[in-house]
Parts: structure tokens; C-alpha cells; sequence
């Protein structure tokens, strides 16, 4: 596994800060601005990101996620676009983690080992399947590893100790920490006290736990590394601004780039 | 069937959307290699066409729905929209019992068009006073197929999984705007 994750959470930890990581859909609302959307994320602060390849059925993401998924269907944007945009983002970006999150039939339907290969040429650090759980993830993990990708999984909020297990020890590079049940969006926000499954994680020694699902302000993120986080995920949220502005690129990355400095602040 | 006829069909037909009527009606006659088990998808206007809802014969393993089963997608992956006049078959999975089932041979997978299930929803009110749903009509349009290579004795029993009387409107439009179609000829 590469080690930008790693290096990433350490030079954090040495400054008493957490990581801010937003989340976008690729090729939202074109491959074009999608590039400026990342460049603009990654210029104002974004410690890693969080990468969607568009999907037909996001069965996990909520009404904003979806109309991502759509633009970007809709613009054409196909998966060897996704891989060419993001060897582009690993050119001007060598530190940076960069992972992946999508959906099974993506990774599946041209061979699931070909997939990481292609993942691994373009510099990916994780991928996470949304709709691959931990109990079945042996064929993707055993790619993932065999090209130097960290399988991401999701610790969910009502897991018990047996599963949080499970998800420690099979996951690396970070644990994605659902902030509640559901699907992505803010409609319905992140709340539920999270130390008690903190605590768990940290004594089966999971990667370190990024907090995602209803993160929109920057309270919640000071909220979650607080709580001892080690970052926290947004990704409704971002793409609301692209949603609103998609049409009007200066005010877009005006709007992205003060949304960024202002989550990062709260790290 | 044991009562009245001494002895097992020949053949069981269901209908196959995602497969639960079809699986619930093989179900008990998977451990009795006598009987045939048929299951009939939507072959819509034609499997030739992308307007069709026969993902176990004409689709491709895939991931969906959190199952392992033949899906009706493109070469990057994403699903494809299926298509059936009944919308209880308009789905672009199936069940992977029933992927299983034709994977080992136990049971095998045909499909019936829009057309023929329209033909046969007619028929069966006409000459039995029984509406059947769009759906079964698939697997009766099926049925009938088979009989007319069949012997006197063969017995075939068709599952109509449900009744028609949801379908007259949509059948009353779609051979209202065929006849329409016609005269304008």
C-alpha cells in the first residue's frame, strides 16, 4: 500500500489538526469542470479526497448525489475518463490521497483484478465499494492489496463489536465512520454521539476513522475531531455548490474554494 | 395433481421478472427430475431490441442489488433500463436462484413478446372466462407454444400468478392504438 494516507494523518497529528476531505462525483457537471472543481478543492485545503465514478443505481447516495451521478452520465463521462482525470490530479499532486468510492458492478463488470490495475497506474490510494459489505468483500480486498490499494470499509453506526472488528482489521489506509443510518445528504445530519464506537475502533486498532454522512459545516467537523476522528467527509454538501453554480463557472469555484477554507479552518 | 391426474406434470411455467412467483411455483417440484421446470421472460418488442426484460438469456453477470446475478448493463457497467408491457417483469435482474437453476440445467429459461402475451391475455378471458395478468400471459403464451408439440397426455400446469383486471385499461389502449395503426395502412 502506498503510504499518502499515512504520511498525510501523521503530519496532521504533529500540527494537533484532523483532515478535511470532500467528496465529489467525477465528470460533474462535465470532466472540464470537474478537473477545476478538484484543482479548486485541493487548492484551498483539502487534505485528501474522495472521488465518485459516476453510477446508473447509486443506491446508497440521497437526491443530491444522485443528480451528480446523473450530470455526469449525462455528459458521457465513462470510467477510463475517471482514471484519466485522476492520473491528472496525481501529476500536479504526488502527496495526496486520493481514493475512490463506488459501486460494486463498476469495479465487476470488465474483471475486478483489471480494475485495480487500472486504479493503481493512475496513483489511487483506497477504494471503497458502497454496496460491498465486509462480509463479502474478500474478492475486492484481494485485488485491492495485490495492486497496493487500501480497502476502505464502513463502520456502520449500529455495528456491533463483532463487525467493527471485522471492519478493523480488514480495512487500511482509513475507516469510514457513518455518521448515522440512511443514505448521503444533509437533510437529515450527523448527530449521534460517536466516542463509544471511537473507542472500539481505536482498541481493534482500525485505520484511522474519517466521519462522513451529513457533514456540511464546519462545526461538525470540529465536532468530530474532538471527538477523536481523525477527519471528517463531505460530500452532499460540495456538490450542493456544483448543483446551484453549475452554470456559472467563477462564482462556482468562488463558492467551492470559501466552502473549503472554511471546513478546513474548523480542522 | 396427484389426485386428480395419478401422477406429476410434465412441465411447470412461470413467468420470470425478479422470479419470486416463478421460484415459489418450482419450489416444490425441483426434487422431482420428471417434471420440466420453464421459466418465461419478457422478451418485450423483441429480444433483438434493447426493448426487452430477459437479463438470465440475454444479459450478463453483474452486481446489483446487493446479488451476484445476470443484469441487463453496458460494457462500462451501468444498468441498463429493462422493458416489458407488464411491469411486473420489467426488471433488469433476476433472482440468482433462478440464474442457479439455469446454471445447473435444473430448470430453463425462455421468453414470450409483448405481442404474444396481449394475444393470449384475450384468449384465456375469451375461452375460459379468466383474465390472467400481463405477466402470467407470458408464461401461458409459452404454454401454448409447447402444446401444440405435445401429446394429448401431456400435462403442463401454468402458475397465473395474478389476475388481469389491473391490465384492461393499459390492453383496451394498446389495441385501441393497434387498430389505429392498421387503418392507417
Amino acid at each position: 500500500m502506498s503510504n499518502r494516507y499515512q504520511a498525510t494523518f501523521a503530519a496532521l497529528k504533529a500540527q494537533q489538526k484532523g483532515a478535511f476531505v470532500p467528496f465529489v462525483t467525477i465528470g460533474d457537471p462535465d470532466l472540464e469542470l470537474s478537473l477545476k472543481i478538484i484543482q479548486t478543492l485541493v487548492d484551498n485545503g483539502a487534505d485528501a479526497l474522495e472521488l465518485g465514478f459516476p453510477f446508473s443505481d447509486p443506491l446508497a447516495d440521497g437526491p443530491v448525489i444522485q443528480g451528480a451521478n446523473l450530470r455526469s452520465l449525462a455528459a458521457g463521462t465513462k470510467p477510463d475518463d475517471c482514471f484519466e482525470l485522476i492520473a491528472n490530479i496525481r501529476a500536479q499532486h504526488p502527496d495526496l490521497p486520493i481514493g475512490l468510492l463506488l459501486y460494486a458492478n463498476l469495479v465487476f463488470a470488465n474483471g475486478i483484478d483489471a480494475f485495480y490495475a487500472k486504479a493503481q497506474a493512475v496513483g489511487v490510494d483506497s477504494v471503497l465499494i458502497a454496496d460491498v459489505p465486509v462480509e463479502e468483500s474478500a474478492p475486492f480486498g484481494q485485488a485491492a492489496k495485490a495492486h497496493g490499494i487500501a480497502p476502505i470499509f464502513i463502520a456502520p453506526p449500529n455495528a456491533d463489536a463483532d463487525t467493527l472488528k471485522l471492519v478493523s482489521g480488514s480495512g487500511e489506509g482509513y475507516t469510514y465512520l457513518l455518521s448515522r443510518a440512511g443514505v448521503t445528504g444533509t437533510e437529515s445530519k450527523a448527530g449521534q454521539p460517536i466516542e463509544n464506537i471511537l473507542a472500539q475502533l481505536a482498541e481493534f486498532n482500525a485505520p484511522p476513522p474519517l466521519l462522513g454522512f451529513g457533514i456540511a459545516e464546519p462545526e461538525q467537523v470540529r465536532a468530530a475531531i474532538s471527538a477523536g476522528a481523525a477527519g471528517a467527509i463531505s460530500g452532499s454538501a460540495v456538490v450542493k455548490i456544483i448543483e446551484a453554480h453549475q452554470h456559472d463557472e467563477a462564482t462556482l469555484l468562488a463558492k467551492l474554494a470559501e466552502f473549503t477554507r472554511a471546513m478546513k479552518a474548523a480542522t | 395433481m396427484l389426485e386428480k391426474e395419478g401422477r406429476l406434470p410434465d412441465a411447470v411455467i412461470a413467468c420470470v421478472g425478479g422470479g419470486s412467483n416463478a421460484i415459489g411455483m418450482f419450489a416444490d417440484f425441483i426434487d422431482e427430475p420428471s417434471v420440466e421446470l420453464i421459466g418465461v421472460e419478457p422478451a418485450g418488442k423483441g429480444i433483438d431490441t434493447p426493448m426487452h426484460g430477459a437479463p438470465l438469456k440475454h444479459g450478463k453477470t453483474g452486481i446489483f442489488f446487493g446479488m451476484k446475478s445476470p443484469l441487463m448493463q453496458d460494457t462500462s457497467g451501468q444498468i441498463e433500463e429493462s422493458y416489458s408491457v407488464s411491469a411486473g417483469l420489467d426488471f433488469p435482474s433476476v433472482g440468482p436462484q433462478h440464474a442457479h437453476l439455469n446454471a445447473i440445467g435444473r430448470a430453463r429459461y425462455e421468453s414470450a413478446t409483448d405481442d404474444e402475451a396481449l394475444d393470449m391475455f384475450q384468449t384465456l378471458a375469451r375461452c375460459e372466462g379468466i383474465i390472467p395478468a400481463l405477466e402470467s400471459a407470458h408464461a401461458l403464451a409459452y404454454a401454448v407454444r409447447m402444446a401444440k408439440e405435445a401429446t394429448k397426455e401431456t400435462i403442463l400446469v401454468v402458475n397465473l400468478s395474478g389476475r388481469g383486471d389491473k391490465d384492461i385499461f393499459t390492453v383496451a389502449d394498446i389495441l385501441e392504438a393497434k387498430q389505429q395503426e392498421s387503418g392507417n395502412e
